[in-house]
């Protein structure tokens, strides 16, 4: 049985996505897939938090949506991440990498 | 959204087939872990702000959905809030026209009053600035001051009735019009531009006499000249002098006083001499009748400013009195302040300040009344709807939007009661001005609500529904599920949703026990003024008010006006008696003045004055005052005579312990009335100015015998055999044949004059009594409403309690204890706060102190028999359960 998925903060949600999209233009299953995949299974992400998570991207303009096919022709709908999301991922990623250093010093002082 | 869920579905689906489940199995786990679409679909939807505005007017619809749903219910609530909103708004609105709306000048917070403009007429006495009166002389003194105000103005401290004639219409009687006179900068330092023509200038007032302008106010220009644009450069006759209108004042503008009525023309101070008839007032440098009122230089300090005027008002006062000042007039300088002039003054407001704070005070435990009700019926309503509330929990709905939906309609109630509380209170409001100013007159007050009284609604009502609205709706969210939705609940609720009704309908009743109280104590301290004994004949005496200056009289005319007028009414088949007086018997204002008299010294810090009257022969027969020595004026008292002068009880005893007033004689200050006036005569004690007065000296001279403006008597008095109204009709038409241009401003009863007297009294008392009224039916409907839900919910347990044997008087009793109870809580709590609260008024009360038993037990009683009466019903519908219906009841 694996691990209970851990809750994800919300913000952190949305750059695991931004960073998802940043490869390529993805489907809402994929995204789920890919995150699950990466975290080697230590984050499970469901539905309630994932859709949510889209449709506040998509409002404040940082990823775009498009209905496209699947590999097994199905419809889908896509995210694509846009330049705002771009930026905004870099700068998510950098004062990610500055919260865990600093909890990294606490933890080791 | 359906869609795209669907094919994540799918997706699942697929994915998990991959590692070799088959399609039913990996469906299952795919929809375990997604959750419930429906759940995943309302997350993904509230996340938005929209959501919320949508939710809000899903709310909105509901709401009113609901409470169409109970029209009783809805028709009730609003109505109670209605009339407590509405109340409140009416006596808001009052007290913003009276108290704190500001003038409509240009920048008023500019404005600076010097002293509290509240004195109206001359003073002739050494207390320069009282009542925020100064000299013509004064005036120009300080004006020449420029470090701390841009200008200074002055105005009349009061308007005169005078007799005003367009030139073409020369015929019929003269309209009367009432003229104020201020300096040449007074519209320049109000910023007032006219609408019509030029203000005043200060070129206007350079030279006494020389300048016969006239500014019209707008109202008047509106009414007497219907709005002719071209009446700029007309002429006009004021008292037979002519005047040239040179502009019209813009529509709100009303002068610098709040009063009733407000000045129809304004005309320069020059012009003073002229108008009234009498010596110059300009020269004279002891004789206060202006209003000051400065605008505020920029950066100037009030503190440095008001050195600067306590200063020159010591140095006015050394120059009139040398140079030892009592600490009598040390303590009057230093209590003449500058205020801030934005409000203007107000006479009426001194008068009805105490009258509107009690009003307010009063609406204010009305408007909680209503509140109590409403938050009681709310409370029921919502306990109704526990059902549904756990359905929607379980559903998946916040306790926020819960409590959201239900202060909707909270808030919803208590805006459409605002609303129509607004107009209950437009109305209400029209019919209190009308009051408080008298019918018919022309007044500054505005009924329409400003912005003040909209956002003071606007807030109570928020208010209102929220704090009445949240309590239950955040106790009644806090349902959980599963007892609510079991089927049949046979127990009586749980405590707590027991206790806030009662709780409320226990403050109820104190709060409607201090209203009646308190309307039971004006009313008969009203009662008391009314049957109080002034002194004089109190019903089969006319009054009649009338303007001799209207009709053009000049001084030396007068005395045969005068026998003219009394003989032609005494010749009246109705009228006993007929006399002249220059103030009714029994009059607001008085002329008063300080004396000497030879042989008797001032003691320490008191200076000898007294009250005054002008009168005819016969005028103590005719007002019925008894002489008790010597005696009254009569036709032997004439030009050529020696000065003559009758004074009251008081005054002998105060001034002639010894009782040898008569033969007697003083001096009065007063130039108009100079020489030394001999005792004749000593009558019984009067009231002069309102019921409620302490004896106060008063002397009486003849009309004949004192010189310009005083000569005017304007008080006709006649004593009739029957009913003084049934004379009216041939008094008029005998004045007219006298002299048709007579203007008479007024004919009146005793009996309807003196009521006016007591207008504060009857206000308060009326409005109490009507309020009082209000509270107990809002009362009992509100303990109608509390018992009759709590027998709805306990119908069960009465049901049970039959079956078992319990007789009709039994559970009759068993419900009826409930109220009692509350009815006695009530009182309980109710009888010291009303008695404290009675402690706050006991100023105004008369012949009667604030915690007098009999109106207490009165209340009581009022209070206990409605209760018991709106609880009774109830109790009776109870006894008449059946118990198998009630048995089977859920």
């Amino acid at each position: 049985m694996p691990e209970k998925s851990r809750d994800l903060i919300q913000g952190t949600l949305e750059m695991l996505i931004l960073k998802t999209l940043d490869l390529e233009p993805m489907h809402g299953f994929g995204i789920a897939l890919r995150i699950e995949q990466i975290s080697k299974g230590v984050f499970q992400v469901n539905p309630g938090s994932l859709f949510p998570a889209f449709s506040r991207l998509e409002r404040s303009g940082r990823i775009k949506a498009e209905w496209r096919t699947t590999e097994n022709n199905r419809r889908a709908k896509y995210y694509i991440l846009t330049d705002l999301g771009r930026k905004a991922l870099k700068a998510e990623t950098q004062q990610w990498g500055r919260q865990i250093a600093a909890i990294a010093r606490i933890l080791e002082a | 959204m359906d869609e795209e869920l669907r094919s994540y579905l799918a997706a699942a689906v697929e994915e998990k087939m991959r590692s070799g489940i088959s399609y039913l199995e990996a469906l299952r786990a795919a929809k375990v872990e997604m959750g419930s679409m429906e759940a995943v679909k309302q997350e993904i939807r509230s996340s938005g702000w929209e959501s919320t505005v949508d939710s809000l007017c899903s709310d909105f619809r509901f709401s009113l959905r609901m409470l169409a749903k109970s029209p009783g219910f809805t028709a009730v609530a609003i109505l109670s809030l209605a009339l407590g909103v509405g109340a409140n708004t009416a006596i808001f609105t009052l007290i913003n026209d009276l108290m704190i709306k500001q003038l409509p000048v240009r920048q008023p917070d500019q404005l600076v009053s010097f002293g509290e403009p509240s004195g109206s007429g001359i003073a002739g006495t050494l207390s320069v600035g009282t009542g925020g009166l100064f000299s013509y002389d004064f005036f120009r003194k300080i004006r020449k001051q420029q470090q701390f105000f841009q200008d200074i103005c002055a105005s009349a401290s009061f308007s005169i009735p005078a007799g005003v004639r367009l030139r073409e219409s020369s015929a019929g009687p003269a309209g009367v019009a009432f003229f104020q006179m201020v300096s040449g900068n007074y519209f320049s330092v109000l910023g007032i531009e006219p609408v019509l023509g030029r203000p005043i200038l200060p070129s206007d007032e350079d030279t006494p006499g020389r300048n016969p302008v006239a500014v019209l106010s707008y109202h008047y220009w509106q009414t007497t000249l219907a709005s002719d644009p071209s009446v700029v450069g007309k002429s006009i006759t004021v008292d037979k002098l002519p005047f040239t209108v040179i502009g019209v004042a813009p529509r709100r503008f009303f002068g610098v006083k709040v009063e009733a009525p407000p000045p129809d023309l304004w005309l320069p101070l020059t012009m003073q001499k002229e108008l009234m008839q009498s010596s110059s007032l300009l020269d004279v440098r002891d004789m206060y009748w202006l209003h000051l009122m400065g605008r505020q230089n920029a950066g100037m300090h009030m503190d440095q400013a008001q050195q600067w005027f306590s200063a020159q008002l010591w140095r006015y006062m050394r120059d009139l009195e040398g140079p030892h000042l009592t600490p009598a007039h040390i303590r009057q300088i230093r209590e003449i302040k500058l205020m801030p002039g934005a409000r203007g003054g107000s006479d009426l407001r001194g008068q009805y300040k105490e009258a509107l704070q009690i009003l307010m005070g009063v609406v204010v435990l009305v408007l909680l009344i209503a509140c109590a009700n409403l938050a009681n019926f709310l409370l029921a309503k919502a306990v109704s709807r526990e059902r549904e509330i756990s359905t929607r929990l379980a559903l998946g709905s916040t306790r926020a939007r819960i409590i959201g939906q239900m202060l909707v309609e909270t808030l919803l109630l208590s805006f459409c009661g605002g609303a129509l509380g607004l107009l209950l209170a437009f109305w209400g409001t029209r019919a209190l001005i009308s009051f408080v100013v008298g019918e018919g007159t022309y007044t500054v007050f505005d009924p329409m609500p400003d912005m003040h009284v909209l956002a003071f609604t606007f807030g109570i009502c928020l208010l209102t529904g929220v704090l009445f609205g949240i309590a239950p709706a955040v106790r009644v969210s806090r349902t959980s599920v599963a007892p609510a939705l079991k089927a049949n609940a046979r127990t009586a609720a749980n405590g707590g949703a027991r206790l806030i009704p009662k709780l409320l309908v226990a403050v109820q009743v104190t709060l409607s026990l201090m209203l009646l109280v308190g309307a039971g104590l004006f009313l008969r301290t009203l009662r008391n003024l009314e049957n109080q004994d002034l002194g004089f004949e109190s019903r089969n005496l006319l009054l009649v008010l009338f303007i001799p200056e209207a009709a053009g009289y000049q001084p030396a005319q007068l005395s045969s006006l005068y026998d003219k007028i009394l003989d032609r009414v005494n010749a009246l088949p109705g009228v006993r008696s007929a006399s002249l007086s220059s103030v009714p018997v029994i009059n607001g204002g008085q002329w008063g003045s300080p004396i000497s008299i030879p042989g008797h010294a001032a003691k320490q810090g008191e200076t000898l004055d007294t009250e005054g009257n002008y009168v005819s022969a016969r005028y103590f027969a005719t007002v019925g005052i008894p002489v008790l020595l010597g005696r009254p004026i009569g036709p032997q008292d004439t030009v050529t005579s020696s000065k003559a002068v009758v004074v009251n009880q008081t005054f002998a005893n105060d001034y002639f312990p010894h009782g040898d007033a008569i033969g007697r004689s003083f001096t009065i200050w007063d130039p108009r009335v100079p020489g030394m006036w001999e005792i004749v005569g000593v009558v019984r004690d009067a009231k002069y100015s309102s019921p409620r007065e302490a004896p106060q000296r008063m002397i009486y001279l003849p009309l004949v015998q004192v010189t310009g403006l005083h000569m005017y008597a304007h008080s006709l008095q006649l004593q009739t055999v029957g009913d003084p109204a049934h004379v009216s009709e041939e008094v008029r038409r005998a004045l007219a044949q006298v002299d048709p241009n007579l203007a008479i401003l007024k004919m009146e009863t005793i009996s309807q004059h003196t009521d006016r007297l007591m207008d504060q009294e009857q206000l308060i008392s009326q409005l109490c009594t009507w309020f009082a009224l209000l509270a107990l039916i809002l009362t009992s409907v509100g303990l109608y409403g509390v018992m009759t839900y709590n027998i709805a919910r306990r119908t069960n347990e009465i049901g049970i309690r039959m079956a078992l044997g319990a007789q009709n008087r039994q559970v009759l009793w068993m419900v009826l204890k409930e109220s009692l109870f509350l009815l006695g809580v009530g009182i309980i709590l109710g009888v010291p706060a009303t008695i404290a609260a009675t402690r706050l008024v006991g100023a105004q009360l008369f012949g009667l102190s604030s915690s007098d038993p009999l109106t207490f037990v009165t209340a009581i009683l009022a209070i206990s028999t409605v209760a018991l009466l709106a609880a009774y019903f109830p109790a009776r519908r109870a006894t008449r359960v059946d118990p198998m219906v009630a048995l089977r009841d859920e």
